[in-house]
Order: C-alpha cells, then structure tokens, then sequence
C-alpha cells in the first residue's frame, strides 16, 4: 500500500471483512509535521510522536522516547542484588508482579538458588493474576483510545478488584515488591485463596461483557480491523513479542516453548491469530489476542490452585515479619566470577529480559533490561505509514505499551 | 542447538575468527573478532540449522580496557537461542560495525547502546542519542562516568550535595555566633528550619537560596571568616554575592516549580536546540 491511498473496509453481518484501497484526494492538502504527546492520552504515558501528515494521511512518524529515563542499568549497578527488586516494579508498573518474577528468576540463576515447590505454586498463581489485571486493563483502555468510554469503566471495576487482591496479599496496590530472592514475601492465606477464586469467576463472568463492548461491537471492528497490519516478517525482524508477536501469526511463548516456572505442568493453550476475523497482524487481533489470553491465564490460576502443594513447616518464617523464602539463601548474595545470565519472561506486553553480569560482588557488573515495549514501539513508523491520524492512535494503543519500560 | 554446536558452525564457515565460545549451566556464547561480526550475525540468520530470525536484545559491557557488545539472539523455528559477543578496538577507538542490515531490531537497541556508552556503530542509519536529550554529555553506563554537576541550570545530585553542606556549616557558624561559640558540630545537628532568625535582618533561610558559593563536591566544612571575626551576619567567605542587611528573598512556595538558583550559581550558556 502507497502513501497515496488510504484504506476503506467494509464489514460483513458474519464479520468477514472487504477492504479496498480509494485514493483519499480529499483526505489530503499539504505536508507538515504534527507534535503527538508527550501529554497526549492516548499516549499511555509521555510518548511523544513526530508525525508527518499530508492532510489527515501519516506519511512518517517517529516515536521520541526519555522523557520517563531513570537510568534504572545504572542503578542495578550500584544496589545489592535484593535491593534493586522494588525497582523492577517501576518499569512496567501495569503489571509489576511479572517484571519481580523475571528479575528474581535472574538473580536466583545466577547464584543459584532454588525455589520450594509451593513458593513456584505462589510464583506462578501472582504472575498470572498481574497478567489477568494488566489485560483486563488493557482491554479496557484500548476502548478508551479509539473513543469508547465505557468499557474502560466496565473493565477497571475488576481492575480495582484485582488491585484491592493484591493489595491484602502485598500491601501495595501498584507496585508490590512481593517477591523476594528465593521466595515471596508472605504465603498465600486461605481466605486470600477463596477471595481470589471469587474474583476469577467475576473476570469469566464479565469477559462477556468486554467483547460485547469491545472486540465483537461494529464500531470497534471497524476502527480497527485492516488497522496497522504487521506482517510476521516484519514482526520477526524487528524482534516483536509477545501478544503483538501472536497477532501476526507467529506461534510463539516463552512459557511454553522455553519452559520456565510450572508452566509445562497445566492444561493451556497460546492463543494465535487464525485470520478468521480481520486481517492477521492488525489492531483488531492483537486486541483479541489479549482477550484470549485473559481466560488462558484464569485457567492457569484455577489450576495452580488446585495443585497447590499443602504448607511446608520447614518453610514457615519464625516471624511475621520474615520473608517466605528457600532458607537456604544466603544472607549476602554473590554472583559467580565472571558469569553472566539472560533470562527471559512472557510479561503481559511481551518477553522482559533481564541481562545480568557478575563480577563475585553482591551487586552486579553490568545489568541490562530489555523491555518489550521498547522493541515493541520500534515498529511504530514501519506500520503506521499510510493510514489516517486517528488510525495513528488505534495502532500505538494496540501495542500496549508501558513507557515506565520504554525509557526505563 | 547449544552455543557449542553453534559455535563450531561459526567455525567451519569463520576459521579462526571465531575466538571463544562458552557453554554452561548459566549462558551460551560465542565471541568473534569485530570485523567478522556481520558475517557471523548473517550466517546465524540465514542458516537453516540455526536460523536466528530474532535479535532479542544488543547492549554493551564495559570491559575498561574495552567495551564488549553483546548481542542476544533466538530463533523461533528452533527453539534456542544464544549470545553473539565482540569486542572494540579499545576505549577511545570505539567504532563497531552495526547490524541494522541484517536485523531492523538493531536499529533501537544500538541507538541505545551509543546514548549509553559511546560505542559509535558504523553503517546505521540515523545514530544519534535515544533515551538522553540530544545534547547530553557524557556516556552514563562508562564505570568512569560520575554524576553531572548541571544542566541547563538544573543542579545535579553533587552540587545539590555540595550545597546542602556548605548550608549546614554556614548554619553552624550562624548558632555558634549567636549562642556564644557552641560547638558547630553540635549545632549543626540541629534541624534547620527550627533556628530563629538571625539579628541584622538576614535570617536563615532554611530552604531557600542558600547563601553558600556553589562549590560542587567540595563545600567546605567550616567556611574561613574574613579576619577571624565575625560579623552579623557570617558570610562564608567573601564569594556569596550578598551584602549584609539585605533583604532575605523571599521563599519561594513549596512545589511551585524549580527552586531558584543560589546566587552565584551561573546558567550555561543557552545551547541549540534539541533537533
């Protein structure tokens, strides 16, 4: 598709779509460069785009990037390995609990360090609860960016639940610093797991009523099927992950195809783009995608539950306020000589990776982040080129990006 | 494949510009000399046996004497993955030849690594600072970088550190004058902003314009008085610009925006834009 022409869709009863391209004379008047952000809201954060627009056509655009730099690599260097943990709660603050899962799978590599079977079952129960709230945000928000206020509110009410779960468990609404070297802070409650099992049943219940607003509503499907398509080419070349990566067709997830954590023991599926509805790769699958994978991660909650091994009187922490933690970590962490470790997680947003170097020091040498939204957004100016301003907007809020990663 | 089969295969295709591989419970990596860099990057993606279609991550490690540029790679039809590395000339000769060409990926990750470090790669297309304002100076993650001082007038941690001290002393002096010579170390203790205002209309200003010269990372402990005997109000040294008897600025409110520079403490001057 030419800069020249912009994208017309019609939407079958049986949602089949039909597109054609119709040169947009009339969407076209002269070249000149629009400032997107850093305050704009649909920005999810303080993305700021240099946009290039013919009339209402993007010709280019660049995503600028820093204005939330914290220069977190170099703070990694200068903390004790356990200290920097609450820090990883700040890069993708949407869903923190997976960026501490990820570090804490680093650390506990490095120094080798095992986990208790119960404290993985904890692991994994959080990790897919912050992946259940970030989508069920997600989903909502991407409403919000094309025009629809409601299925925000719809979907926030169970953020808020998902927020006031966490909270009895961590302390922390936001940012949780749950998970410690070798452990989690504190053992899951009886009563946290029946409160948690309700709230499960709510999302399923109300997952409904999201696509109903969302991914099945006319208007919806029309602003964003044939929207930003990315090809899997593409996607792989530019080193896309993560439901953005799935929407393009590409079967690929870290937590099954590089197992890590428990994820090899439970029945669940990883959602793909089939090209049943829209086209693969566009705003409308990779929406879906993350509507799918709200009810893969509840399933994967409901399981753990159940398998979740009874109390280890060996592991019950003398106080309350001592860790639930392998006592077998030492009290001062050190890394090996000269070794290094790159481990990756699926995050809600796609693969954080966490590159640690060690020098036999309890801080590391050299830590380096890689989030996936920064990758992510990369791709911005390859998919956006061509279609209208306010497409613009669909295809950022469809990468779902977090810029606390992003500048990191 | 593990990073030993990987590393083999470099070797029948690369000789011996293969220079290491590594293989154990903790990482898979294979370091090649810098000018083969592109060759073994394009032949791990275009191998069917390997078929790196992904670069994961590319960053830098500062090795002192160089700087090593790490690059992650996975492959999605294979299932492995494993870390490319190779190292610059030294610390000064910093060129590095980019993968852009191969994978787009890079294009990010290597503006990344230049704004961190400094390491110049060659043949990208557009290298120029991603996450820093474009006139930053200084390499952040080099191990010899320190804190700034300033920029464009916004103090940096050391001189804020600077001024805090030479606060506190000049404080100090100012209770030690007007309750008959107490120990300054002991007074200095003391919160500042429950200090009553000094006689001659110049009160402590807790929080506002410090009265001391920005003397960044190196405030003195005990400001030296002109002739030993001092007047009301102390003036450290003869540098603070203010006259005795003058009016006290007033205090800026409480989180309405930047707190003034001290006086004394100069702007740089106004640089080009960020473009």
């Amino acid at each position: 598709m030419s800069a020249t022409d912009v994208t017309d869709r019609v939407i079958g009863e049986d949602g089949s779509l039909a597109e054609y391209w119709v040169p947009a004379r009339d969407a076209r008047s002269e070249e000149m460069v629009v400032n997107m952000g850093p305050q704009h809201p649909a920005t999810h954060g303080v993305l700021r785009v240099a946009v290039k627009t013919d009339g209402e056509v993007v010709l280019d655009c660049e995503p600028m990037i820093g204005n939330l730099h914290r220069c977190k690599e170099k703070i990694a260097e200068n903390l004790q390995y356990w200290q920097f943990m609450p820090y990883t709660d700040r890069l993708d603050y949407l869903a923190a609990i997976n960026n501490e899962e990820v570090y804490a799978r680093a650390v506990e590599k490095l120094c080798g360090i095992e986990i208790p079977e119960r404290i993985q079952y904890i692991r994994t129960i959080v990790a897919e609860l912050g992946r259940v709230s970030s989508h069920v945000f997600s989903v909502g928000v991407y409403g919000l960016d094309i025009g629809a206020f409601t299925p925000f509110l719809y979907c926030y009410r169970e953020r808020e639940r998902a927020n006031s779960l966490f909270e009895k468990l961590t302390g922390g609404r936001m940012l949780y610093h749950y998970y410690r070297v070798g452990g989690v802070a504190r053992d899951l409650s009886d009563e946290w797991i029946q409160e948690c099992l309700e709230f499960l049943d709510i999302v399923e219940e109300k997952m409904e009523e999201y696509n109903a607003l969302t991914t099945w509503n006319k208007v919806f499907r029309e602003r964003t099927m044939g929207v930003g398509v990315l090809s899997r080419e593409k996607a792989l070349a530019y080193g896309i992950t993560g439901p953005a990566l799935r929407a393009s067709g590409v079967d690929w997830d870290v937590r099954r195809d590089e197992p890590y954590g428990l994820y090899d023991r439970f029945e669940w599926r990883v959602p793909v783009a089939d090209g049943r509805h829209g086209t693969i790769g566009d705003c409308w699958n990779r929406h879906w995608i993350r509507a799918q994978e709200l009810a893969e991660s509840i399933k994967i909650v409901r399981q753990a539950i159940d398998k979740l091994p009874p109390r280890d009187p060996k592991l019950t922490p003398s106080s309350m306020y001592q860790p639930y933690v392998n006592p077998n970590v030492p009290r001062i962490l050190r890394g090996p000589k000269d070794a290094e470790v790159y481990v990756r997680g699926e995050n809600p947003r796609g693969e954080l990776a966490f590159y640690l170097v060690s020098d036999a020091k309890n801080a590391p040498y050299r830590c380096k982040i890689r989030g996936p939204a920064f990758s992510n957004i990369a791709v911005l100016p390859e998919i956006s080129r061509g279609y209208l301003i306010a497409d613009l907007v669909a295809i950022i809020g469809s990468i779902d990006i977090v810029l606390g990663e992003v500048d990191r | 494949m593990t990073a030993t089969e990987i590393g083999g295969l470099l070797r029948e295709r690369l000789g011996d510009k293969v220079l290491e591989v590594h293989d154990d419970a903790l990482s898979g990596w294979v370091k090649v000399e810098r000018a083969a860099f592109v060759d073994a990057c394009r032949l791990l993606r275009d191998d069917p046996r390997t078929q790196m279609e992904v670069l994961h991550s590319l960053t830098a490690v500062d090795r002192i004497a160089r700087f090593e540029v790490v690059v992650h790679l996975c492959s999605i039809a294979k299932k492995h993955a494993v870390a490319l590395k190779a190292d610059t000339a030294s610390r000064d000769d910093v060129a590095f030849p980019s993968v852009t060409s191969v994978w787009p990926a890079a294009d990010w990750h290597e503006r990344e690594t230049y704004d961190m470090f400094g390491v110049v790669f060659e043949g990208h297309p557009h290298l120029r600072r991603i996450l820093l304002p474009s006139d930053w100076e200084g390499w952040p993650l080099r191990k010899d970088e320190g804190n700034p001082l300033e920029y464009h007038g916004i103090p940096g941690i050391a001189t804020i550190r600077g001024l805090e001290e030479a606060h506190r002393a000049q404080q100090a002096v100012e209770r030690a004058e007007k309750y008959g010579g107490a120990a300054p170390a002991k007074a200095a203790a003391k919160p500042a902003g429950g200090s009553p205002p000094a006689p001659g209309g110049a009160p402590a200003a807790p929080g506002g314009a410090p009265k001391a010269p920005p003397m960044p990372g190196g405030a003195p402990k005990a400001p030296p008085l002109p002739g030993g005997a001092p007047k009301a109000p102390p003036l450290p040294g003869g540098a603070a610009p203010k006259p005795p008897g003058a009016p006290t600025p007033p205090k800026p409110p409480s989180g309405g925006g930047a707190p003034p520079l001290p006086p004394g403490f100069k702007s740089p001057p106004p640089k080009g834009d960020a473009s």
